[in-house]
């Protein structure tokens, strides 16, 4: 066990030369002063003293770690408390003088051989220049090296207890490890081993993840339940199937979950089987899946004719093909008043529809009752809205990724109400306390198309290195408008045909070009964008015919550059995360900063 | 001259004799990009449809500028036509959501080179064929027909759209005499010569076509019919099946082409337009309603049906599904159209293309081995 233990640690560490660690910084700032202050209530009053002396309130010197040869720049830890870390360039470091320490891997290696009076004398010869720096930062912190020795035995188990989960998290994933033949299982256990951490790092939007493992949950234990299961798309509202008791499963979550887990490319080679590598990597994913039976199949698939080709012929397509009963919701392509009627006509026979193949008539109140908890969802998720247009934003860029996100699964559920409470009570306490996120925005970006998937610590990591907070995007720019009218069935369906035009991409993407061009150079207005990127997905063909002119008016309105390069959503085998960092680099480096040198 | 070297010739170029002759003589002529247009209303307004190719088109360069080379080079085609001013001779141009592609370049047209068509429409098709969604398509036809009348300064009668719809009607009568000639064992014509006949019907004026296609059936009576085929082959696909010297490769190598499921073949015609009390719904209820498109998201089991009915009655040995790379409507629908033939046992051999006419050299290795495979 132990040489598996070192082999896989070693593992680990080799992965260090080619990771960036600047997309986990900003997780790390927010966890270590919770780690510390747990710590510190757990102290006496002398032991606390010690603490105090070397991470004063308020203090001001500064340490630095860097790996040589690795893509991470120095990262750098302030003696303080809160304790607080970031990384800085090697320009930065030196302006500031501040002192350090810098391994190479094979250096860290060795320590983690172990502490051999061998093992030291190799170290220390391979560090002989740093020593004088390295003695200092030792006697530096060396009270608490001595206090280590002080705290019980219990103590530090009761805090390994606690913070188990974050260790779990840096084990190897269990994509790697399990079993692939029931994916929905993997997924659901993968999601709620990542509560817990979540609960940790970023305890605010845990219940997310929370939502997720239950949806999860509820469609693998259907069969049990009795409930039919939904396949929709994310461009569906959900509220009519938690009113007639269905599970709305959104497929694109599924892609978006593969992806992140690194499932992704199993069955985008599956599906490539059946259709040509150009059709958009989110359908193959769930055609994939569905092909591939590593997923229960769904009772229903209900899919709009919209935003796009790939979606809606892979998925009429599939249900023929799997023989699976479906739906599909037809969006005209103006949104006029003719068009509405259509469109909530189209609901009432979605109704019907479903009512047919559950046997299951709809209880309009329930319906109302849903209806409801959507629009308080939606009341919150417009005022939060509002904050992000402060500067500096009081959200993460990761933030972003959750609260838009949320909405599209879970819109009419109760915990969607209590979770976007939670999040608008504690923003406007911490704007009143004036805290902000930790981060220092330099730069406010909007991602004028889909977000990046395969590696959502890219935005961690663009926030980190250059201060560019992504403050919003196409997929969750959320411009819906709570259902005004819920006094009868027919004016509930209209809100819901609204709703399903002003849905992300629906509203941009399935019309005339105008509609994506306007709502992107409004998304940039009304979020004081000092830069706007497009990951131009290679499948979004329409997108692709509308890019010229939208760099050109976005260039020419809102006076900021645009960055447009291609990408695979989902499959980072047309162009990998690091060629995606370097991409951004270069924008950054050569546009965005010397355009704002002067500011 | 024959009528068949007749009809081929109009059928390959854009500005043919007939075009000229009609924009002689002061008239209007009106592009379309997709079979989902109902001509017979330009047509009543006495204005000529044309539809839109790319004929002959070797680069994209200037298309380029505004869509990405994942585009489809179908559609980028058309629009280097149209920026180089190879359509310069249309007073005005007709899009429909036929696909993201296509739905783009109206977009771009309107924006890029709003000069170009005087008059600009754009028609939104429904993905279904209800009759909720015959109604509202009934609607855009009327709103069509409005435009058409504003822009041109015409009426469009009953009268005159009655009987657009009665020559209509007796073109596709015409056409389908003229592809059940090909379900013998010695078919009159052959797939190439049969795609530019059809070709020429969508760039001349109807009535002047059904006149060459009554000459032509009886022409082809005393034609001596093929026989030294290897196999009989239908071609199924989307759009941009327009280039008759791809299926003159096929042909050339011994597969005979006797009938196929493509947009510029029998989808076009294949079905008459009712001519009841109200006709645009009966026009908007019969394009809905003809063979379909992958557009039309509720007839997949409807579109499988029609390509093994076609199949049977032009006894072809093998189907060749011919996708333009890029074309994402018919590429994510092969798996479904592999599982149809495959269950009735039919050979499929699924090609998938740019638009401008390359590798021939790999197209002819593939049909030879799907040939002897069949054979």
């Amino acid at each position: 066990m132990a040489v598996k233990k070192e082999s896989s640690l070693s593992a680990s560490l080799q992965r260090l030369r080619d990771t960036d660690l600047s997309s986990y910084i900003p997780m790390a700032r927010s966890v270590l002063p919770v780690i510390l202050d747990d710590i510190l209530k757990s102290l006496d009053e002398r032991q606390r003293s010690v603490v105090d002396k070397v991470l004063p309130v308020g203090g001001k010197k500064k340490i630095y770690l860097q790996l040589v040869d690795t893509p991470t720049p120095p990262i750098v830890i302030e003696m303080a408390q809160p304790l607080k870390i970031s990384t800085m360039s090697e320009k930065e470091v030196k302006r500031q003088r501040i002192r350090g320490v810098r391994l190479t891997i094979d250096d860290i290696q060795l320590l983690a051989k172990g502490r051999s009076l061998g093992n030291m004398l190799k170290l220390s010869w391979r560090l002989k220049r740093q020593m004088f720096t390295i003695l200092r930062i030792f006697w530096m912190v060396r009270p608490l090296l001595r206090l280590r020795a002080t705290i019980s035995k219990d103590m530090g188990n009761q805090l390994t207890a606690k913070y188990k989960p974050l260790l779990d998290l840096s084990a190897e994933t269990k994509s790697e490890t399990t079993d692939q033949g029931d994916m929905l299982k993997i997924l659901m256990d993968d999601t709620r081993s990542y509560v817990e951490a979540m609960k940790i790092i970023m305890p605010e939007t845990a219940p997310v993840l929370e939502m997720r493992a239950k949806n999860f949950e509820d469609y693998y234990r259907a069969k049990e339940t009795g409930q039919k299961v939904a396949w929709i798309n994310f461009a569906t509202p959900p509220e009519l199937f938690y009113a007639m008791d269905i599970v709305p499963f959104v497929y694109d979550g599924l892609a978006f979950q593969a992806a992140a887990s690194g499932f992704a490319l199993k069955y985008i080679d599956i599906a490539e089987q059946y259709v040509p590598d150009h059709l958009c990597s989110d359908n193959k994913i769930h055609l994939g899946l569905a092909l591939s039976g590593d997923i229960p199949p769904a009772d229903l698939l209900i899919y709009p004719s919209s935003p796009c080709d790939s979606n809606r012929t892979i998925l009429s397509a599939m249900a023929e093909y799997c023989n699976i009963p479906s739906f599909c919701l037809d969006l005209p392509y103006y949104k006029d008043e003719r068009a509405l009627q259509y469109l909530t006509d189209e609901w009432k026979r979605l109704v019907s529809f479903l009512e047919e193949v559950t046997g299951k008539k709809l209880d309009v109140d329930k319906l109302r009752q849903v209806m409801e908890y959507s629009n308080i969802a939606h009341e919150y998720c417009l005022k939060l809205d509002e904050f992000r247009k402060l500067a500096p934003c009081p959200f993460t860029s990761l933030d972003m990724y959750m609260d838009g996100g949320v909405l599209i699964q879970f819109a009419g559920t109760p915990e969607l109400v209590d979770y976007y409470k939670v999040r608008y009570d504690l923003t406007k306490e911490r704007m009143a306390k004036k805290e902000g996120t930790g981060a220092e925005e330099k730069f406010r970006v909007v991602w004028a198309y889909g977000v990046y998937v395969p590696d959502i610590g890219v935005f961690s990591w663009l926030e980190e290195k250059y201060g560019a907070v992504s403050i919003n995007c196409m997929n969750f720019n959320w411009v819906v408008k709570p259902t005004e009218d819920l006094s009868t069935y027919d004016s509930m369906l209209r809100g819901l045909a609204e709703k399903t035009t002003l849905m992300p991409m629906n509203r941009e993407v399935h019309g005339p070009m105008e509609n994506f061009i306007d709502a992107t150079v409004d998304l940039c207005k009304r979020y004081k964008a000092d830069c706007a990127i497009v990951t131009g997905h290679v499948a979004c063909k329409s997108n692709w015919a509308v890019m010229k002119l939208m760099k050109d008016k976005i260039e020419e309105e809102c006076g900021i550059p645009m960055l447009v390069f291609e990408v695979d959503l989902f499959d980072t085998r047309l162009i990998s995360v690091d060629g995606v960092k370097g991409k951004l680099e270069e924008f950054f480096e050569t546009i965005v900063i010397p355009k704002n040198a002067g500011r | 001259m024959s009528t068949l070297e007749e009809l081929i010739d109009l059928g390959n170029g854009l500005a043919n004799p007939a075009v000229q002759e009609w924009k002689g003589k002061g008239k209007k002529v009106v592009g379309y990009y997709c079979p989902y247009v109902p001509e017979e209303i330009l047509y009543a307004a006495d204005i000529l449809p044309f539809r839109v190719r790319a004929p002959g088109c070797t680069e994209t360069t200037s298309a380029d500028v505004y869509m990405s080379s994942i585009n489809c080079s179908f559609v980028r085609s058309c629009l280097q036509f149209v920026l180089e001013g190879e359509y310069d001779f249309l007073d005005g141009l007709v899009v429909l959501n036929t696909c993201d592609q296509i739905r783009r370049q109206y977009d771009l047209l309107k924006e890029v080179k709003p000069q170009a068509f005087p008059f600009l429409h754009f028609i939104g098709l429904p993905h279904k064929s209800s009759d909720e969604a015959v109604r509202f398509y009934r609607d855009d036809l009327i709103e069509f027909k409005n435009s058409v009348e504003n822009a041109f300064g015409v009426e469009i009668t009953e009268d005159k759209l009655r009987n657009a719809i009665e020559v209509y009607n007796e073109t596709r009568s015409l056409l389908r005499k003229l592809y059940e000639l090909r379900q013998g064992e010695k078919p009159p014509l052959t797939g190439t010569e049969t795609l530019s006949v059809v070709l020429a019907g969508t760039s001349i004026p109807k009535d002047q076509y059904n006149q060459l296609l009554r000459r032509l059936l009886e022409e082809l009576g005393q034609r001596e019919g093929i026989s030294d085929y290897r196999a009989r082959l239908m071609i199924a696909g989307g759009g941009g099946c327009d280039n008759p010297a791809y299926y003159q490769i096929i042909e050339e190598l011994g597969g005979l082409i006797v009938t196929d499921n493509i947009c510029f073949g029998s989808r076009y015609f294949w079905e008459p337009v009712e001519i009841g009390d109200d006709l645009m719904l009966g026009l908007a209820r019969s394009y809905l309603n003809r063979p379909s498109c992958v557009k039309m998201l509720d007839k997949v089991a409807e579109r499988d049906n029609y390509m093994k009915k076609m199949v049977e009655d032009f006894k072809a040995d093998g189907v060749i599904f011919q996708v333009i790379r890029y074309c994402q409507n018919w590429g994510g629908q092969q798996f479904q159209v592999r599982k149809t033939l495959n269950e009735s046992n039919i050979p499929l051999l699924i090609l998938e293309r740019e638009y401008t006419l390359g590798g021939t050299g790999q197209l002819k290795t593939r049909v030879q081995a799907f040939l002897e495979r069949i054979e």
